[in-house]
């Protein structure tokens, strides 16, 4: 491990932080709210250590080790650094808090310790819609396409994209990056401009496309999208999500070719589609007769509710927490799939799913024939045993990271349901859960240990896991002799 | 006319030993001094040396040659000899190709006329392509098609127990096809009407494609579909022929067995969607765990004649329906045949019909090769032909050979003694090799 080359990168990163603090700042000299000088103090400090960090590192050889403890320290910094202005300014208690508020933000979880969101100033609502929609397709990423030369990028977007296999779009990883960056965020302005059509303010059309496009979940508004009351809205924003749930590279694929073929081969897209679908329609039925009157309301509530949580956005537009129990078990259940790999969603991903099935009837297969050759396949094609194994592998810990995160939440008395719905809700970055921390409450009753438990988990599955869990191995650090430059 | 040879191997003795016996100059050249001294009990000349250099294909006098066939062991050499060949002159030059890379693999096709090849011959692919087609026609020994697939020829041995044992062929009254061959006791006969058909006898029948039903009632082998096939040897046949069979989109379930865990690997991965096993098939537990009742086919390829003809015999012991073995050597066919195996794909037959095809001059549009040298040839009936205009019980036409078929505008006609061929019109004879000079002489362009 070469602590300088670390300090050295995410000098750069503090650097870029704190200048996108400034727009925040921006925004309350708009409104000419007093909420400024926090953002300039936090900027400040953020570009300071940076300046620090930057002189007493070096920009020398960089392997993967190097890129789990940039990601990990650079989100870790994001977090702390980002949530300053709420605590600087007054608006939350403590530390801890505003550490969970803006993890919660650039993680895209999306869930609060606000008790109350509606009278904060609109610079800290806008700030927290923006962690989100940079924490949503990366925030290494748009500083590899933003700046102009980071020689560790390519190792960085690896620790930093979610899927278990990266395809690169274009030859260099900065085109790659700034590619993403620029559908992601020509569909932001579309959305923008659709919310404004529907009758949203302004204000509330840039924060709710900000934080549906990256799957965050933040809301100007205490009752989420429910107080808006729009089928035009909820519709749009349906469909924004849904699409934010996909793969990116298959917009490129689109815009290449001009042809769907990409996505009509794509299993992961269609199994995507396949679940959505099959979840509204259950829900639907589960709830027509209910709690909602007509077919058409019961359609509209599951159909949004479904992909909001399958792509761990988490708005909501009813208290689900009251349906019944088995569409609140599907809910669960989506909450741990989450959307498609190198899309700005959460959970294991769609593809983890679909070779985990593939995986398990092959051994099937193999119980039946032991002398069975036989590869599992995605889109017709090959995939390594290896990369079966780190899939199953990262299941595994998903699993067990939830496990442990529910049994150290119910130390804190909270009840069961709340306990694992909050765990599973912070690792796959969804937000809302079910119980106390419903769509209709929020994570500001819990102790700090519980915001700082749940702070680290968002963490971990926002970076799938290794990159932060490696960090605990005592091997990770160990200086290694390096490569001399001139061989 | 002259032909060089390069390569005494298999293919290349069997090719010299067909063309001289038509009567070519053939010259073969070869680097091994004993694979040549057994190749010069035939009546052809031998070159010792590399068949690519231009000096040593000088001393075969290459500028004569009207036909150069490559068939070494090794692809690059075969190419490069044509290539060299083609700098002399020679008309066409003929390369045997194993490796995908070069050929069906690549479909550029185009480059390899560039590079002087006339006809790229690939052993493996048209082995694969025959077990391909012996598996849509259940239980014959050989298939073949002519006139754009419109007619085949197909070969079913007689059961015991069949009804048309004791009959003769004037009885069966045939619609839609012709017997125009016996094989009994391994010898070829053309019969005539009065011929009465005997058990295990091998009935060589041609006719309108797919309506076969009436003969294969008669023998005994009605049709069957074929749902589960075992291919035996992950060799380039075995994975011709699956991909040939394309399991997928005909819904047919292929499962492949390979004894070499590296070679079951690389199955495994090109074909995904089929069940791979690495076994040793021609071990009997190996094949019974894998419900050896369920195959309604099996296909020996392994590529070692021992290890096909074992694996024939237990597949027959263990009651599969229909196997097809590869069989490398022409002299074990017969062995082949008496282990069970209903069909005997010999991919060397398929390489030597293919050249003999181009060298013999005269309006052969395809050409099928059988065991014991006798064939079926279609021809276009060029003007001029004597044939041509007369009633055929008054046309004199060899005693060796029968027509099975005329293709008059697209129109398939199974011959009676009144039909008549006209100018321009498509025939498919057969014709035991006694016969085949006299043909290709009646069908010569003039």
């Amino acid at each position: 491990m070469n602590i300088r080359t670390i300090a050295h990168v995410l000098g750069i990163l503090l650097l870029f932080l704190s200048v996108t603090m400034l727009l925040p700042a921006l925004i309350a000299l708009l409104y000419q709210e007093p909420g400024a000088p926090p953002f300039y103090t936090a900027a400040l400090l953020s570009a300071l250590l940076g300046l620090i960090l930057r002189h007493y590192g070096e920009s020398a050889f960089f392997s993967h080790r190097e890129a789990f403890a940039v990601v990990t320290f650079s989100w870790l910094s994001v977090a702390v650094l980002g949530g300053l202005p709420f605590y600087l300014g007054g608006s939350l208690p403590t530390i801890i808090d505003s550490t969970f508020e803006a993890m919660s933000g650039i993680t895209t979880m999306g869930g609060t310790v606000y008790s109350a969101v509606e009278g904060i100033p609109h610079a800290y609502l806008f700030w927290r819609s923006f962690l989100n929609w940079i924490g949503g397709m990366g925030f290494i990423v748009l500083a590899i396409a933003v700046l102009p030369k980071l020689h560790v990028s390519s190792r960085l977007f690896q620790a930093e994209v979610p899927g278990p296999v990266n395809d690169r779009i274009q030859p260099r990883i900065k085109q790659t990056a700034s590619v993403l960056w620029v559908i992601y965020a020509v569909m932001t302005l579309l959305l923008i401009l659709l919310l404004r059509v529907g009758g949203m303010s302004a204000f509330d059309a840039i924060n709710h496309a900000l934080s549906a496009m990256g799957t965050g979940g933040f809301s100007t508004r205490n009752l989420s999208l429910e107080s808006f009351q729009s089928p035009y809205v909820e519709t749009v924003i349906t469909i924004f999500m849904f699409l934010a749930g996909i793969n990116f590279s298959l917009y490129f694929a689109y815009l290449r070719g001009r042809s769907w073929r990409t996505f009509r081969q794509s299993t992961e897209f269609k199994t995507y589609l396949g679940i959505i679908a099959a979840a509204t329609l259950l829900i639907t039925f589960n709830i027509w007769g209910s709690f909602a009157q007509s077919w058409w309301q019961a359609l509209r509530l599951s159909g949004f509710q479904t992909v909001a949580i399958m792509t761990t956005t988490g708005f909501s537009t009813a208290n689900y927490d009251l349906w019944p129990a088995f569409s609140r078990a599907i809910l669960f259940i989506l909450i741990f799939i989450g959307g498609c790999a190198g899309s700005t969603s959460g959970g294991m991903k769609v593809v983890r799913i679909v070779l985990c099935c593939k995986y398990i009837y092959r051994e099937l297969i193999r119980q039946i024939h032991p002398r069975a050759v036989r590869y599992v396949t995605l889109d017709g094609r090959v995939v390594d045993e290896k990369v079966i194994h780190s899939v199953l592998g990262f299941m595994l810990i998903y699993v067990v990271v939830f496990i442990i995160g529910t049994l150290m939440l119910t130390v804190f008395n909270l009840d069961l349901v709340s306990a694992a719905s909050s765990a599973a809700a912070a690792l796959s970055n969804v937000g809302p859960g079910f119980g106390s921390v419903g769509p209709h409450g929020n994570y500001s009753f819990l102790p700090g240990a519980a915001k700082a438990l749940l702070s680290l988990m968002m963490l971990i599955g926002r970076l799938e896991i290794y990159s932060v869990l490696t960090l605990f191995l005592p091997q990770l650090w160990r200086q290694r002799t390096q490569p001399r430059a001139d061989l | 006319m002259r032909v060089i040879v390069i390569g005494a191997g298999k293919a290349g003795y069997e090719l010299a030993l067909r063309l001289s016996e038509e009567n070519h100059d053939v010259v073969v050249i070869d680097k091994n001094t004993e694979s040549l001294q057994e190749i010069a009990n035939l009546d052809v000349m031998t070159v010792e040396g590399n068949g690519a250099s231009p000096e040593i294909l000088e001393l075969a006098q290459v500028s004569n040659a009207q036909v150069v066939v490559a068939v070494t062991e090794i692809d690059e050499v075969n190419m490069i000899a044509c290539m060299t060949a083609k700098q002399y002159g020679v008309p066409t030059c003929i390369a045997r190709l194993r490796n995908p890379d070069y050929t069906s693999a690549n479909p550029r096709g185009l480059s390899m006329q560039r590079l002087g090849i006339d006809l790229i011959i690939e052993p493996e692919q048209l082995a694969a392509l025959e077990i391909a087609r012996l598996i849509k026609t259940p239980l014959a020994s050989d298939v073949d098609y002519f006139a754009d697939g419109r007619v085949t020829m197909i070969g079913l041995q007689v059961d015991a127990d069949a009804k048309i044992v004791g009959r003769s062929l004037a009885q069966c009254r045939l619609k839609n096809s012709l017997i125009v061959a016996v094989e009994r006791n391994e010898e070829f006969i053309i019969p005539k009407g009065d011929y009465v058909v005997q058990a295990h006898d091998r009935l060589f029948v041609v006719g309108r494609t797919g309506k076969f039903q009436q003969i294969r009632a008669l023998v005994g082998k009605p049709a069957h579909q074929i749902r589960a096939i075992a291919v035996v040897g992950a060799g380039r046949i075995g994975l011709n022929t699956v991909r040939l069979l394309s399991p997928r989109r005909n819904n047919i379930s292929i499962t492949l067995f390979e004894k070499d865990p590296v070679q079951a690997d690389r199955a495994a991965r090109l074909f995904p969607h089929i069940l791979v096993i690495q076994g040793d098939a021609s071990r009997m537990d190996v094949l019974c765990e894998e419900g050896s009742r369920q195959f309604d086919a099996l296909v020996a390829v392994s590529g070692e004649d021992h290890v096909n003809l074992l694996t024939t015999m237990i597949a027959k012991e263990l009651g599969i329906r229909e196997v097809i073995a590869q069989i490398s050597r022409e002299d074990y066919a017969p062995l082949a045949t008496k282990a069970g195996a209903d069909a005997v794909v010999i991919p060397r037959l398929l390489t030597v019909s293919s050249v003999l095809r181009i060298v013999r001059e005269s309006e052969i549009i395809s050409i099928s090769l059988l065991k014991g040298g006798a064939e079926t040839l279609e021809f276009n009936a060029p003007a001029g032909c004597p044939l041509i205009g007369v009633p055929l019980k008054e046309a004199d036409f060899p005693s060796k050979a029968l027509l099975g078929a005329i293709i008059h505008r697209n129109e398939v006609i199974i011959p009676r003694g009144d039909s008549v061929i006209r100018k321009g019109d498509r025939v498919i004879v057969f014709a035991l090799p006694e016969a085949i000079d006299e043909l290709t002489w009646l069908f010569r362009q003039k």
